[in-house]
């Protein structure tokens, strides 16, 4: 009896094993040559109020002259736009490999949120994916015929990663998207692409007030936004200060202002402080302190102890106006990409449940006072 | 029914496999989203119902291994029949016996809609479950030590999972959690309350406690897996808080597989696939356990062979995890062992220590009087 029961469990074993091993067939297959594998997709608004999106992905067929595939359709969801896409395309188009989403400027005034919603809810696609606004329709973006890069969603994504990582432009994927957009006290913003040439050149930062572009800042500025918002490593500025405050006479120069010296610095670290010194209308006391050497100067001149001091407090007076300067901009246009309404919410008690309109009301009427710290660290190998 | 059971020397655990035992049936599926839950409740201020629930959890245990240790070698089955007697008694482990097969059954297909949302959308419930069942099934088969041999190996593969986080935290917000101590206290203990379907899990010790060589020491290594699992609960509940904004958390179903959305390593781009079939690992002593304790209560209470009433358990399982289709549906069942669990692990063994302690009064008193009219 117990023999028998023991050959009974031996057999039930052996068949369950096997059903657990070809239950593995039962996975829908995806094989590399039957998958297109979409690395940028970019959507526009058309002008009947419907949305056209496109999309790119590389082709490995040596036969082919053109190393990549680009098919766009018209639609009002983006899953649908990828329904129509693939009536077009000879594979099935998946999205996991998508590193860029570009939206049009257009598209991005009337407000992105449910098309950056899609992508996110979607488990395939990473939420390392970059997502930019374009000045130029993002059909005709994608659609150039770029000599040197050859696949163009690659290309983006390694402009911005390069951006990002060498600390020009502040981080903004996906997940740094929605987690503004659903924080009351923070907007989001985006790099804005435009067409230069035969290139692409990152122009500045698009700034949103929740979904909306609203309006866009240079990447100078968006050098300060991060100067405030991140403790980093590296990163150069370009920057003039008055002559007169570093004790030079003027010098005529074509090109540049004869009152003018210039220079380039280049951070070695920074760190900010924000404090919130009074609660209605909030005020705030941002302290940056940055250690820089010198990069370039615009003429020859001799580095003495003075002298660095000099720039050192001309360069403080210099950031500090353009920090406020900014800040004006900022508050005119109504975003708030520098999370001072996360600040005000950190340390006001009770300010949990505080929407976004309320924090622009406060954010409006918000006063600010700069201290800009410099300390000139190393001006390279010469004196 | 034996009130103590004595296993086989053989067939008895190490003491120090208790900690492993006790953590790893309570970290399941919950750990990939609780964060959710408890941030609806408490806001920001969640990672404080984190510690809330721990150290209720703590003295949950002190009070279970209290009532343990009033008997030489005895399991809630037959503490039961003791107290209870033996009607009442049976009726209660029967309750207890249904628990753990839900709960089993709750850890499974929740994970299987895991794998069905992020992977596989196409592949059906049951064949999954089957599978999975299956694993489950040829452990318990082999017995106790088999099944904490195979916890044990689980732990070691996917505890470096924990490491990942250093991507997810470069880029946290610390601000988002300040204040401190901004929701008040009845928020913080409704987080806390919330806590129960993830934390559940160390009343196995119930039925392990025979099975465990070193009675003494029961008590310190059981304590220890809690403390760890408590301190998991807290880092992923911080790096939560500090890497979603609040309203961003309140939509995400997995916040602690969006964590891993982040990882991103020159070859191996998307992290979370490799994450969430190695969470077979994590989930798998939680059912073999649970299953298992389940059986252990239909053989002491009814006396069939184990085996027999592993295959109905399992089959009672496959059964019912095909009647789970939607995600509303889904969550009903987690909100229901939700709320069991919390009575059943956090106030029960309190109600059930008194008794035992009224019980056992009751009988000394009763003996002594025998012993006086005896004389």
């Amino acid at each position: 009896m117990s023999l028998q029961n023991r050959s009974f469990h031996q057999t039930f074993r052996w068949v369950m094993a096997l059903l657990a091993l070809t239950t593995a067939g039962c996975a829908e297959k995806q094989i590399l040559d039957e998958t297109g594998l979409v690395t940028v997709i970019g959507y526009d608004q058309t002008e009947d109020g419907l949305i056209r999106g496109t999309i790119l992905v590389p082709v490995i067929n040596p036969e082919a002259d053109e190393k990549i595939q680009v098919a766009s359709a018209v639609g009002l969801t983006s899953k649908g736009i990828r329904d129509k896409v693939n009536l077009q395309m000879d594979k099935r188009v998946l999205g996991g490999q998508l590193r860029v989403a570009l939206y049009d400027e257009k598209l991005a005034r009337k407000g992105i949120i449910s098309i950056v919603d899609t992508l996110y809810r979607d488990p395939t696609i990473a939420s390392r994916l970059y997502l930019c606004v374009t000045t130029e329709e993002t059909s005709k973006i994608i659609t150039f015929p770029y000599k040197e890069e050859g696949n163009i969603g690659m290309y983006l994504y390694r402009m911005i990663d390069q951006n990002v990582h060498g600390e020009k432009i502040p981080s903004s994927t996906i997940h740094e998207f929605l987690r503004s957009y659903f924080s009351a006290g923070s907007d989001p913003f985006l790099p804005l692409i435009e067409p230069k040439g035969d290139e692409l050149r990152i122009k500045g930062l698009a700034l949103f007030h929740k979904d909306k572009y609203i309006g866009w800042i240079d990447t100078n500025e968006a050098f300060l936004i991060k100067l405030i918002r991140d403790f980093f490593e590296a990163g150069s500025y370009e920057t003039s200060l008055p002559r007169s405050a570093l004790g030079l006479p003027n010098k005529k120069n074509s090109a540049r202002r004869a009152d003018r010296f210039y220079l380039v610095f280049d951070t070695l670290s920074s760190q900010s402080k924000v404090k919130v010194t009074r609660k209605s209308p909030p005020n705030y006391e941002v302290t940056i302190k940055l250690s820089a050497r010198i990069y370039e100067l615009g003429e020859p001149i001799s580095l003495t102890k003075e002298m660095l001091a000099k720039i050192e407090k001309a360069l403080e007076a210099d950031l500090e106006q353009k920090l406020k300067n900014m800040l004006k901009k900022l508050q005119k246009l109504e975003v708030d990409p520098i999370g001072f309404g996360e600040m005000y919410r950190a340390s006001t008690r009770g300010a949990r449940q505080m929407k976004h309109d309320e924090w622009h009301n406060l954010y409006k009427q918000s006063t600010f006072q700069w201290k800009v710290k410099v300390k000139l660290v190393r001006s390279g190998i010469m004196e | 029914m034996k009130i103590n059971v004595t296993p086989k020397e053989s067939n008895m655990l190490p003491t120090y496999l208790v900690w492993v035992l006790i953590c790893s049936n309570q970290i399941g599926v919950g750990i990939l989203g609780f964060q959710r839950i408890i941030a609806e409740k408490a806001g920001h201020d969640a990672w404080i119902s984190v510690i809330v629930a721990g150290i209720m959890a703590h003295f949950t245990m002190l009070i279970i291994v209290k009532t343990l240790k009033r008997y030489p070698s005895a399991d809630l089955y037959g503490i039961h029949i003791d107290v209870l007697g033996k009607r009442l008694g049976k009726l209660v482990s029967l309750f207890f016996i249904l628990y753990c097969i839900a709960t089993a059954m709750m850890i499974l297909r929740n994970y299987i809609e895991v794998i069905q949302t992020w992977v596989f959308p196409e592949i059906p419930t049951g064949l999954f479950a089957a599978v999975f069942l299956f694993l489950a099934l040829y452990t318990m088969l082999g017995g106790i030590r088999v099944i904490a041999g195979y916890t044990f190996l689980t732990v070691i593969v996917v505890i470096w999972l924990l490491l990942d986080l250093y991507y997810p935290l470069q880029i946290a917000e610390w601000n988002h959690l300040l204040p401190v101590m901004e929701a008040d206290i009845s928020k913080i203990w409704g987080g806390a309350m919330s806590m129960s379907l993830t934390i559940i899990g160390f009343e196995i010790i119930y039925v392990l406690y025979p099975y465990i060589k070193e009675k003494k020491s029961v008590g310190a290594s059981a304590q220890f897996g809690l403390f760890l699992t408590n301190l998991i609960y807290l880092v992923l509940m911080v790096v939560a808080l500090v890497f979603f904004s609040e309203g961003q958390l309140a939509k995400t179903i997995w916040a602690t597989l969006n964590l891993k959305k982040m990882v991103y390593l020159p070859f191996l781009e998307r992290f979370e696939f490799v994450a969430i079939p190695l969470w077979l690992f994590v989930i798998m002593p939680n059912i073999m356990l649970y299953s298992w304790a389940a059986v252990r209560g239909l053989k002491r209470n009814f006396n069939w062979s184990q085996r027999k009433f592993s295959y109905v358990v399992i089959i009672l399982m496959f059964i019912s995890s095909l009647f789970l289709i939607t995600r509303q549906q889904i969550e009903t069942l987690n909100d229901i062992i939700g709320r069991v669990g919390l009575i059943g692990s956090f106030a029960y063994p309190f109600i059930l220590y008194l008794l035992v302690v009224i019980k056992q009064a009751w009988r000394r008193k009763r003996e002594a009087i025998n012993d006086e009219s005896a004389k």
